[in-house]
């Protein structure tokens, strides 16, 4: 089990914006995929989720391409975007029965665990809401419970931690801990590196589309000649070096 | 200041006149010229036949004189970002305001002279009136349709709210000096109306009061939203955002012939309640049925009744269609594990839900107009069928083509 990037290629309408990416993500792993505005990621992660086509270059899930299967690709990830998109039709709840019907989850046992989420998160009050009643932290909650609610085995977070109050960012942190306890795939961006450095096993650095770096803190560290507790002056030697 | 009001002026010009290009269509155009002439024959005839004098004349011209006063709202063209990017500007807003009075007095002062030009020969005729004392009245009126507008503009700072009262008080005042000046003394609105504008700006000081950003871009938008919901009557706007409503007491529809709710299809699940939610579907359901009705209570043929049953019908499932693409564009739409053959299937079961609603409507109205009768059951099937029609041929020929 795991997630392949091989060699991808890919952007809008054949301007390619990342460059011949690869990396992977195996199981029980937390991958950070990091870099300044525009280097990238949020690009790459279209391509993951299939939104954009690479020009070339292959995705593989648990060797699966997404042409090969596509329904069973994507019930195997669970995405919380950098901003909250809901159904402005639907309730809280009505977005949880969304998520179970998509996924084809056991529908008691799934909201068992919705409700559990939301509990954690401090949301479960609120089930008959319409999302024009939230505030964006409030949507993001919302994000998370519908994402952490699944049985995927690839979770993609994307920059989470701008909006959260400090102690749904803790909340979140614990739950993609326990994720990668199950032995789930976890791609996380973000700038907030202070937040994140704990969480994550693994550092993808791109620049200007490609991968400049791949390791552990350490090996970043060492590459970069960082200071300890500074990791945020890699963005500055990428912004150099870009 | 000034010169920012002009450029946004113009801007929304340039935008009206292609709305109005759309609303005055031909169609419409040829209704409209025979709806005004029939009303001017109608307003001949009645004019001949009128008696005279009436002593509740007076009291009918002051109420349709004062409708056009109460039309015409402060057009500010204020943005939801110049709450931010004004915000510094508060002591130069009056200069803004200037030409924005100017503008937004044009189209109420031009209605207040068309309506009283259309009341002339009931008031110089039928009422005996003086014709120097009409004009003076109606230039009344326009003075106090000044007032109307100095006083909007000075609602929009933070001043006491005691003063926002004032704008509505000043209006049953306003229509008791116009009932005034027509029984009594002519000049009375006028001299109520140059009264009150001195007062505004002697009592109503703005100069060191803070301007409410807030409550003015709240108040624009309301504004536009009106006229862009006139203008949604014809065409689709796309300024005009849908606002989803709760509506609670149709919860119960939704598990409505649902099998299992526990083990739903996603996409219909999501469809039927953009349906109830949006007013966007939800209104042109209601009202399409609501105008078969009127019709079916108009037309006295049950052939005719039957034909354009089928028409609304006809027209409800075609305007309906874009519900289909509706979240074509949505991330989490796109990203779900959906299946990509359920959307049809799901769409055409909605739709088919819909229509024979509102076909159930039309045939319980024309049981009630034409009673128990083998033509009205013609009829009644016939709708039926046709609803089927539509969503098993028509629907899918009509979305696999735009495919």
């Amino acid at each position: 089990m795991s997630l392949k990037l091989n060699q991808v290629t890919g952007g809008y309408a054949r301007v390619p914006v990342i460059k011949d990416v690869s990396f992977e993500i195996n199981p029980s792993e937390v991958v950070g995929l990091i870099g300044l505005n525009g280097a990238g990621k949020s690009t790459a992660i279209k391509h993951i989720l299939g939104i954009l086509k690479p020009i070339s270059g292959e995705i593989t899930l648990n060797e699966q391409t997404m042409a090969q299967d596509t329904k069973q690709f994507k019930k195997q990830i669970a995405i919380m975007p950098e901003t909250p998109v809901l159904y402005s039709e639907l309730t809280l709840k009505e977005h949880l029965e969304m998520t179970i019907f998509s996924y084809d989850l056991d529908y008691d046992k799934a909201f068992e665990r919705a409700e559990k989420l939301l509990e954690i998160l401090r949301l479960d009050n609120k089930l008959d809401w319409l999302p024009v009643n939230f505030s964006k932290g409030m949507k993001q909650k919302v994000m998370i419970v519908t994402a952490f609610m699944t049985d995927a085995s690839l979770f993609i977070i994307d920059e989470p931690f701008t909006g959260l109050d400090p102690l749904a960012v803790e909340d979140l942190l614990n739950l993609i801990a326990e994720k990668k306890a199950e032995g789930k795939m976890v791609l996380l961006t973000t700038h907030i590196l202070s937040t994140a450095r704990d969480a994550i096993d693994r550092f993808v650095v791109l620049n200007d589309g490609r991968v400049v770096s791949n390791g552990t803190l350490d090996d970043i560290k060492s590459q970069y000649q960082l200071t300890d507790g500074r990791l945020e002056d890699l963005y500055s030697q990428l912004a150099k070096r870009g | 200041m000034k010169a920012l009001y002009q450029t946004r002026l113009k801007k929304n010009l340039v935008k009206q006149f292609r709305y109005l290009q759309l609303v005055f269509n031909d169609h419409f155009l040829l209704a409209l010229i025979i709806g005004m002439g029939g009303l001017l024959f109608w307003y001949a005839d009645v004019m001949k036949r009128l008696p005279n004098n009436q002593w509740y004349y007076g009291l009918v011209v002051s109420v349709i004189l004062f409708i056009p006063y109460l039309f015409g709202k402060l057009a500010t063209f204020l943005d939801e970002a110049d709450q931010q990017f004004l915000w510094a500007k508060d002591d130069e807003i009056m200069d803004y305001f200037k030409p924005a009075k100017q503008y937004s007095l044009a189209l109420p002062v031009f209605f207040i002279l068309l309506i009283s030009v259309v009341l002339l020969p009931l008031v110089y005729f039928k009422m005996s009136f003086s014709l120097i004392g009409y004009i003076i009245i109606v230039m009344g009126l326009i003075t106090a349709k000044i007032l109307n507008i100095e006083l909007q503009t000075k609602k929009q700072f933070a001043i006491a709210q005691s003063y926002r009262k004032v704008i509505v008080w000043s209006q049953p005042v306003i229509l008791l000096a116009l009932i005034g000046s027509i029984y009594l003394f002519s000049p009375l609105l006028l001299i109520v109306a140059v009264v009150g504008i001195i007062c505004s700006r002697v009592f109503l000081n703005t100069v060191h009061v803070n301007f409410d950003w807030r409550q003015a871009v709240q108040v624009e938008s309301r504004r536009q939203e009106l006229i862009y919901a006139f203008y949604s009557l014809f065409t689709d706007v796309k300024e005009r955002t849908a606002k989803i409503k709760r509506r609670k007491y149709l919860d119960f529809t939704l598990d409505l012939f649902v099998k299992d709710s526990k083990k739903q299809s996603p996409q219909f699940f999501l469809l039927k309640r953009t349906l109830i939610r949006n007013p966007e579907y939800l209104n042109l359901l209601v009202r399409m049925t609501a105008f078969a009705l009127i019709l079916m209570v108009i037309l006295d043929n049950s052939w005719f009744t039957l034909i354009m049953g089928i028409f609304i019908v006809f027209l409800t499932g075609y305007q309906l269609l874009p519900l289909y693409n509706q979240y074509d564009r949505h991330l989490m739409y796109f990203v779900m594990p959906f299946d990509s053959t359920n959307k049809f299937q799901s769409f055409k079961q909605l739709l088919t839900q819909a229509l024979l609603l509102e076909s159930l409507i039309l045939s319980i109205g024309m049981l009630i107009k034409y009673g128990v009768a083998v033509n009205v059951w013609i009829a009644i099937v016939s709708v039926n069928i046709f609803v089927i029609i539509f969503t098993y041929g028509y629907l899918s020929l009509k979305l696999k083509a735009k495919k």
